[in-house]
């Protein structure tokens, strides 16, 4: 589970390494390369609340 | 809806296929997407993650699986910290080395070209004084990119700068060099190199950029003008110059 946790945090950042070889292989603009970073970030963002809820139902039975 | 077990499994599965699929992309727009599917995995896996360990553990057993514990606080602020200053040091190393060199390029071709111009010609004095401006522009470089560039190691660079064969333009709070010193010193271990000559380049390279400021001397080239024209005046050698003492 810590595993997990680390990959998932660890994928934020380590695709910044990757990037000049992502542009080369994929000829990326700019813009490609920051949606690349932030596409992970952002539904990252959007889900982890989703995620939450989605077992709280379960859990404590209040979904209406 | 799932069970927690049931739910993390599947955010284990969504985030894994998700790289899977970042790791076979074929275009950027495949791999965007796949960067979202693998967020929309690591976002269900980190919600739920928290809420198994609350679950499994209580009391203070409760606050160790957290993390919340002083020794493993500092080690993982250091693990982080360490990370993203040597990712972020990386990367800018590279991307300034690809720059210094892109621009050290550009320079020899104009540099190539005004060689090829008789010396007296005003058009060579104004591509030298263009590649000049450029790197003048540049202005200061870090030790360990010119290290990469003169394909040496910092240390070496370090110690050359020490020695005054690469010229220091700023000593503290960091070693910065300046950049034409740095492109002519290229120049000359360049050269070295590819007659085969690797060891004691420090010397050679040393000697070299003692004859050119020999050269750069305006009474010297004067002189090799006048020679060249037929003047006949000889500029003395240096050991008859100045007599050896006598004790």
């Amino acid at each position: 589970m810590c595993l997990g946790t680390f990959m998932l945090l660890l994928d934020i950042t380590i695709v910044t390494v990757a990037l000049p070889d992502i542009q080369r292989a994929l000829h990326s603009s700019f813009a490609d390369l920051q949606w690349v970073v932030d596409a992970y970030a952002l539904t990252l963002a959007a889900f982890l609340l989703t995620g939450a809820a989605s077992r709280t139902c379960t859990a404590a039975a209040c979904c209406t | 809806m799932y069970g927690r077990r049931v739910l993390y499994l599947i955010g284990l599965v969504v985030f894994t296929g998700a790289s899977a699929l970042c790791g076979f992309a074929t275009s950027t727009l495949m791999l965007q997407l796949s960067r979202g599917l693998q967020g929309a995995g690591a976002a269900v896996i980190f919600a739920v993650s928290l809420a198994l360990l609350a679950n499994a553990f209580h009391g203070q057993d409760r606050g160790v699986a957290f993390g919340d514990n002083r020794h493993w606080r500092v080690l993982r602020n250091c693990l982080i910290l360490g990370s993203v200053t040597a990712e972020g040091g990386a990367v800018t190393i590279a991307v300034e080395e690809r720059r210094l060199r892109s621009l050290f390029e550009r320079v020899e071709v104009v540099e190539d070209v005004a060689r090829t111009l008789p010396e007296d010609d005003e058009r060579r004095a104004r591509l030298l004084a263009v590649s000049d401006s450029a790197l003048a522009e540049e202005g200061t470089i870090r030790p360990v990119i010119a290290a990469r560039l003169l394909g040496l190691s910092e240390k070496t660079v370090r110690a050359w700068a020490a020695a005054g064969v690469l010229t220091v333009a700023q000593r503290s709070p960091r070693l910065l060099l300046d950049v034409r010193s740095v492109h002519a010193v290229s120049h000359l271990v360049g050269e070295l190199r590819a007659a085969g000559q690797d060891r004691d380049l420090l010397d050679q390279v040393w000697r070299r950029l003692e004859d050119a400021a020999l050269l750069d001397r305006e009474d010297l080239r004067d002189s090799l003008d006048q020679m060249r024209r037929g003047e006949g005046r000889v500029l003395r050698p240096v050991s008859s110059a100045s007599p050896p003492e006598s004790r």
